[in-house]
């Protein structure tokens, strides 16, 4: 039996590892792809204290080097669901059942959709959610931006170095990006925004090879429908976590819900990252809250084996 | 229509060397290699042959995997997806 299980191998997931390994629990990393942390598809992370500029890439492969150096165990694999069962966790996973004395959830978040017709269809045809993987495709072309928060800022601000024009479109009156990206985004001369508009539909070219041709958006002041022509659309409107599967109070958008030391509504469960309900998803606090996790899960695990040696020397 | 006894999948994956996906997308698919049977090509699509295929297929995102001339996965796939179309 494990210590500690910790599902998902992002900035959190990594994190929590590295603490539990230094307070010498036996730890398992269980991860379903060989791409973990939504952070590794950032072109640039500006916040994260003492690297004032650093890709995101770079940014994970230090977490993935330490967490090696540390000790951490690793394992690709799926996992179907936990459940309680006494005093310990049970982890069913695609390498057969495994139990652990605690489990941190860390499965982060995936990009949102919007829901449209014609974003399903015109994935990999024009629509895109990572400007720094698809972004080059669309050089001196057109491009749409979807979103008002930072990531959907950052990723025009990205794409107006290689396109020929960023429309960066938006259901509200303002954004909700930090000032800093608002301002550097109005000061670059291709990005224009489109404000108090709602994407209806995403539209594709006709013929055996579809590709994305324009928008339809209605201005949410006025009424009006528009078209805009496009060549390609990528959609930054926030984060889904992936919280599905595990049994433990979340709130309505599925972020699961947690005390202050992290833990969730079933005791030995924790939570850290993009997957809890919290203030920021940044990868700062998915750090801080890895080596919160972690800790937590520590003096629980201490406290369980205490009981369980008491138990077993008997009444006095 | 049904494979014949002889003829192996085959597996082309489309990467750029500015996409921070590619790397895993390249290992995934090494991986595979080394546990199933099939024929397995990496295209860098800056390349002449990227290109055409670029062209051929529509192709605006990376990594694209093609199986079998027929593009089967944007992104890496899950693993029992990946092997579905394989075997």
């Amino acid at each position: 039996m494990y210590d500690l299980i910790i599902i998902g191998s992002g900035p959190a997931g990594l994190t929590a590892g590295i603490f539990a390994v230094r307070s010498d629990l036996e730890t398992l990393i269980l991860e379903k792809s060989e791409i973990s942390g939504q952070i590794a598809l950032a072109d640039i992370v500006e916040n994260y204290p003492g690297f004032p500029s650093i890709s995101g890439l770079e940014l994970m492969d230090k977490y993935k080097n330490h967490a090696q150096e540390a000790g951490v165990l690793t394992k690709i694999t799926e996992v179907f669901s936990v459940h309680s069962d006494e005093a310990k966790k049970i982890v069913s996973t695609g390498i057969g059942d495994l139990e652990s004395r605690a489990v941190i959830i860390a499965t982060g978040a995936n990009p949102k959709n919007i829901n449209v017709p014609g974003e399903k269809e015109l994935i990999s045809r024009g629509v895109s959610y990572c400007a720094i993987c698809d972004g080059p495709f669309f050089r001196n072309k057109t491009v749409v931006v979807i979103g008002g928060g930072n990531s959907a800022i950052t990723e025009a601000l990205f794409l107006s170095k290689i396109a020929r024009r960023v429309y960066l479109v938006h259901k509200r009156e303002q954004f909700r990006a930090t000032r800093i990206l608002q301002d550097r985004a109005s000061i670059t001369p291709n990005i224009k925004f489109i404000l108090n508009a709602f994407v209806m539909e995403i539209l594709g070219s006709g013929g055996e090879i579809r590709r994305v041709v324009k928008i339809i958006f209605e201005d949410l002041k006025s009424g009006e429908i528009h078209e805009l022509a496009t060549d390609g659309v990528f959609i930054s409107v926030g984060i889904h976590p992936n919280t599905e599967i595990f049994n433990v109070e979340k709130n309505e958008e599925g972020f699961i819900r947690t005390n202050n030391s992290l833990e969730t509504s079933d005791k030995g469960i924790y939570a850290a990252g993009d997957c809890r309900d919290t203030l920021i998803w940044q990868v700062v606090a998915a750090v801080s809250d890895g080596a919160l996790a972690a800790t937590a899960a520590n003096e629980y695990i201490e406290s369980l084996k205490n009981r369980l040696h008491e138990k077993s020397l008997g009444p006095s | 229509m049904s494979r014949g006894a002889f003829v192996m999948v085959k597996v082309t994956l489309i990467h750029a060397n500015w996409c921070n996906v590619c790397p895993s997308a390249r290992r995934f698919w090494k991986d595979l290699k080394s546990e199933y049977d099939f024929e397995y090509e990496e295209v860098d699509v800056a390349t002449p042959q990227g290109q055409v295929l670029k062209d051929k297929f529509g192709i605006v995102g990376v990594p694209t995997t093609i199986i079998d001339g027929k593009i089967a996965f944007t992104g890496l796939p899950k693993k029992t997806d990946a092997i579905a179309r394989i075997i």
